[in-house]
């Protein structure tokens, strides 16, 4: 393995937090997801035919309510971990479904063309010499992991992407090319040489490989495989962490929220029918997911983020459909959301016409100011440029019960007290049984002391550091073990 | 159109040219088939389209000194006749090999440049013993005269070139001191090969006392590397009468001076069994390494018949193998792995990457592409031992030897590439533009046409449904198939407006991208 640039590790963007980012492809009909009851006899009026039932609403307050399709997000928002930004859009808003998701994950303004993502660019501040010199012993795992079939462009950096692509989740379980069957020909054969030599060639797999069978996952609530493809891939999301997987970037998508017809099955049935099926399964998945992170004890660590790329129309059309449209209802959850509804109900007018569109409330640019701050740690300075401009920053987090954002701790891992330190300190941290090397590292990033080189049990560890000699300033300690590798910020004071 | 699924037939198919057997032909024969070439020979018959692939090709032009670092060779003017400065020379053999590459990349519906490739992989030279530039590019010549010649009269010429008389130290064989080197390879690798070793030092082919022998008829021959000629010196040579073992029926050879060499090779052309290895060795360039009891005697038996019974002419033999109906057996249609060459320069035709009007800028694109095959594993010019390279003979794993988890990454770094940023030279861009592929593709606003489109020029076998599914997530995730209608005419509409040019651009890289990291695409 590479050396990894000292300065790409001293980043204190690498805190364990992870963003999980759930990508619905084709434009969903967020009016039909986040009904504003305060207004409902005007959207009965224009899309009566699509509309459920006042009374069938779930509620979230009295003015706002979820489609019926999803009591298990209701329940999620009941519980405080799900924020809702209403009127997510931008300036000039495209109604094309490449150009507006190209606008939303590159965060450019709807002129420019930008070809890196908004991830991507972050990623690049962080780990400027990717790929050379990655994968490496101190950074092992995926800068970020796209489930499907290319490697996310909101990860795409200016000189590579920093996603690794998972296309074939069984791949990652089995020892094979996947149930991926060859023809039994001279072709065949040398196919299936091909393909497993490019299996085990995918620099990360075995990493990836190596997370997933060490944990597994706790909920129940996870659809059988196979019926909802968002489950499944947020169910090994979930294994992939719990199994110790440093990648703090995933990507998943649900595709089909192009709706321009039947979105419900009949002008008297709106329960069931193409949006509907959608709303559940997306709501069965993230509630599966959150409780099986609650279960693993890794709620703390993960935010995640539902997107479109655009809205759909007011009025809906006599297919019972809706044609495209601009403003939209983001998802933000996780334990340490800030939850409640963001924004105010979209404001219906009593006549419709059939192009007219729901205003922007909020631009996503400042979701996304949002996550860099107050998840990643990034500073005015660093969004401005990252995102060309500045965007008022909505609060994501959960000010009180979310971690300390200048000193992060994830949590159960890594313990320092007391800190700032003078002398000496404890450190605690979970040992996963292997031999652990514990290094500090200064500002600058050289390595002052390299402390431990034991096999540690497994379970919760404690020793005792002496810092004495340090000067006063400012230090990193990293604990790495095979499948831990985690650091702490922490401050000497004479 | 008859479809023959695995026949181990030497007769030649009857039915014309299919849009799939041209391409399999083309493909096999050249460095990657532009679609017009393929077309080209739809609805031919098959002894047409290997009259095309026969054609004589001009004589190309020379290699060009594109450094300006060589003092001696002012840059675009050939180097060829200059004397051999060492100071330079590494200059002028980059050149040679650009030059090659570009032979390549630019060839013409021939088999030429597959053959003489073949060739160098058989009479193996390699640059770094040889050096000499001059002497190289004329060994170079030596392969092109005789790609599609006689083969016995290019083993005369290949005997007494200059390249081979330094490369297995023919020139300093002598009488006393015989050098074995050429004498052995001869033997081994060029002509007859071992058989079973039946008694120490007899390979049932040739024996050891044979290769002696032979050492001996060699003696004499020197180079003059001023001249950049072979030539004779008699006082040099041993003019004892040599003779061979049972295994060339106890011939004697008695001294003919300059000629006597002719001798030796006529003697070993004389058994068809020389005849039977040449025929396996373009079996395994063509075709496919494996060569079983049933191929040994229903396929290689009748080539070595019809290539010796021609006197060693090797059209008639070419032209039987790829007009069978084995060769159009759809079981092999991308059985064969494409080497490093195969793969690069396969990218710059299939895909027509523009080349740039300025010749020497080329030499610099072609010099890259040499030292990607490098990184994969191939340097041109300098096979890794005179055996040629080991993934046409090393039983049993042959051109799977190509493909490992080192030159996995450098193959997908090299499509990534091409498919997206380029390399620029002199202010040159080589790179894909994916709307030169569009405009391949019947239809590009209809997404499976396009998708399918574009698999039928790259890939050897079609895609099938799931792939098409995995491909349109890469190009419409989540969408239906018009939404794609949509974006493309919204671009034909307006081929101006950048923006649309730009995201539609996007998606064509992003499923090209996707296409050629597929295992299929490493197939031929």
């Amino acid at each position: 393995m590479a050396n990894q640039p000292a300065t790409d590790l001293l980043s204190s963007f690498n805190t364990g937090r992870k963003l999980v980012l759930i990508q619905l492809d084709g434009g969903n009909d967020g009016l039909n997801m986040v009904i504003p009851i305060s207004q409902y006899d005007n959207l009965a009026n224009a899309r009566r035919n699509i509309l459920v039932d006042q009374s069938q609403i779930l509620k979230l307050t009295d003015e706002t309510g979820l489609n019926p399709a999803m009591p298990e997000l209701t329940n999620l928002y009941k519980e405080g971990k799900v924020q809702i930004i209403q009127g997510v859009g931008y300036p000039n808003p495209n109604l094309s479904h490449f150009r507006s998701k190209d606008i939303i994950i590159s965060a450019s303004d709807a002129a420019t063309n930008i070809s890196s993502g908004w991830l991507g660019r972050m990623l690049g501040r962080q780990y400027s010499s990717f790929p050379i010199g990655y994968p490496n012993v101190n950074q092992p795992h995926p800068i970020s992991l796209s489930l499907g079939s290319t490697s996310s462009a909101t990860c795409q950096g200016d000189q590579a992407n920093f996603s690794t692509v998972l296309k074939n989740l069984s791949a990652v379980y089995s020892n094979s090319a996947g149930n991926v069957s060859f023809p039994d020909s001279s072709f065949g054969n040398e196919l299936k040489f091909i393909t497993n030599i490019m299996e085990q060639t995918a620099s990360y797999l075995s990493v990836i490989k190596a997370a997933a069978a060490s944990a597994k996952n706790l909920s129940t609530k996870y659809p059988a495989v196979g019926t909802n493809a968002l489950a499944d891939q947020l169910k090994l999301v979930a294994n992939l962490i719990a199994g110790g997987l440093q990648t703090q970037i995933y990507v998943v998508s649900l595709g089909g929220w192009d709706t321009h017809s039947n979105q419900v099955s009949s002008d008297t049935n709106k329960l069931t029918g193409a949006h509907p099926t959608l709303l559940s399964k997306l709501s069965v998945a993230i509630a599966a997911f959150q409780d099986d992170l609650k279960l693993m004890n890794k709620a703390d660590e993960v935010m995640g983020f539902v997107y479109t790329e655009f809205g759909r129309r007011i009025k809906s059309n006599n297919s019972l459909g809706t044609d495209h449209g601009t403003a939209w209802p983001a998802i933000v959850f996780g334990s340490n959301v800030n939850s409640g509804i963001v924004g105010n109900n979209p404001v219906i007018p009593t006549l419709v016409g059939v192009s007219d569109n729901l205003a922007m409330q909020f631009d996503f640019r400042s979701i996304y100011s949002g996550f860099y701050k107050q998840w990643f740690n990034l500073t005015d300075t660093d969004i401005k440029q990252i995102l060309g401009n500045s965007f008022p920053e909505i609060q994501l987090i959960n000010k009180t019960t979310g971690t300390d954002a200048a000193f992060p701790l994830p949590s159960g891992d890594l313990k320092l007290y007391p800190n700032p330190v003078s002398d000496s300190a404890i450190l605690l941290f979970e040992s996963d049984g292997t031999r652990a090397q514990i290094r500090i590292y200064s500002m600058s990033g050289q390595m002052v002391n390299n402390l431990e080189q034991m096999q540690y049990p497994v379970g919760r560890q404690q020793m005792q550091l002496h810092l004495g000699h340090l000067r006063s300033g400012n230090y990193i300690l990293v604990v790495q073990q095979n499948t831990r590798f985690s650091k702490i910020k922490f401050i000497v004071k004479k | 159109m008859g479809s023959i699924a695995k026949s181990y037939s030497i007769q030649a198919i009857t039915d014309n040219l299919d849009y799939r057997r041209a391409s399999h032909l083309l493909n096999r024969c050249m460095f990657g088939a532009r679609k017009s070439e393929v077309n080209a020979l739809v609805g031919k018959s098959i002894s047409s389209a290997i009259t095309t692939l026969m054609q004589i090709q001009p004589i190309p032009n020379p290699p060009l000194g594109y450094d300006s670092r060589d003092l001696e060779v002012a840059v675009g003017n050939t180097w060829i006749n200059t004397p051999f400065n060492n100071l330079y020379n590494g200059y002028r053999l980059q050149s040679l090999r650009a030059w090659w590459i570009g032979q390549m990349i630019q060839q013409g519906t021939s088999l030429l440049e597959k053959m003489t490739l073949f060739w160098h992989n058989h009479f193996v030279t390699d640059m770094a013993t040889v050096n000499y530039a001059t002497i190289l590019y004329q060994y170079n010549q030596l392969l092109r005269k005789y790609a599609l010649g006689n083969i016995k009269q290019f083993t005369f010429e290949m005997t007494i070139n200059p390249a081979m008389l330094i490369y297995l130290n023919g020139e300093s064989s002598k009488i006393g001191a015989p050098n074995e080197n050429y004498g052995r390879e001869l033997f081994e690798l060029f002509t007859i090969g071992k058989g079973p070793l039946i008694a120490s030092g007899n390979y049932t082919n040739y024996t050891e006392t044979d290769i002696r022998e032979a050492a001996k008829v060699l003696t004499g021959w020197q180079v003059n590397r001023t001249t950049n000629v072979s030539f004779y010196d008699t006082n040099r040579h041993d003019k004892t009468t040599k003779i061979f073992t049972d295994a060339f029926s106890m011939t004697s050879i008695a001294n003919k001076e300059a000629e006597e060499y002719k001798s030796l090779v006529d003697m070993i052309f004389s058994k068809k069994e020389t005849a039977r290895y040449l025929a396996r060795k373009i079996y395994r360039w063509f075709m496919y390494s494996i060569i079983d009891q049933t191929v040994e005697s229903q396929i290689i038996e009748p080539l070595a018949t019809t290539l010796f019974n021609n006197n060693y002419e090797i059209v008639p033999l070419l032209q039987q193998l790829l007009s069978s109906e084995h060769f159009f057996s759809t079981d092999y249609f991308g059985a064969q792995i494409k080497n490093p060459l195969d793969f690069t320069i396969g990218v710059y035709r299939q895909c027509e990457i523009p080349l740039s009007p300025n010749l020497l800028t080329n030499y610099e694109a072609w010099s890259d592409l040499y030292y990607s095959c490098t990184n994969m594993g191939m340097i041109l010019g300098d096979p890794p031992d005179v055996a040629g390279w080991p993934q046409y003979y090393k039983d049993p794993s042959y051109y799977e030897l190509w493909v490992n988890s080192s030159t996995v990454p450098m193959r997908a770094s090299f499509t990534d590439t091409f498919s997206n940023a380029g390399i620029t030279k002199a202010g040159f861009k080589y790179v894909i533009d994916p709307f030169i592929m569009t405009g391949k593709v019947s239809d590009p606003s209809d997404v499976n046409i396009l998708i399918n489109g574009f698999a039928q020029i790259l890939l050897p076998v079609a895609l099938n449904s799931s792939q098409v599914l995995q491909l349109k997530e890469v190009v419409i995730p989540g969408l239906p198939d018009n939404t794609w209608t949509f974006e493309w005419i919204k671009y034909t509409t307006n081929p101006n407006d950048t923006t649309q040019k730009n995201v539609i651009s996007k998606k064509l890289q992003a499923l090209l991208t996707a296409i050629f990291r597929m295992p299929e695409f490493y197939l031929n």
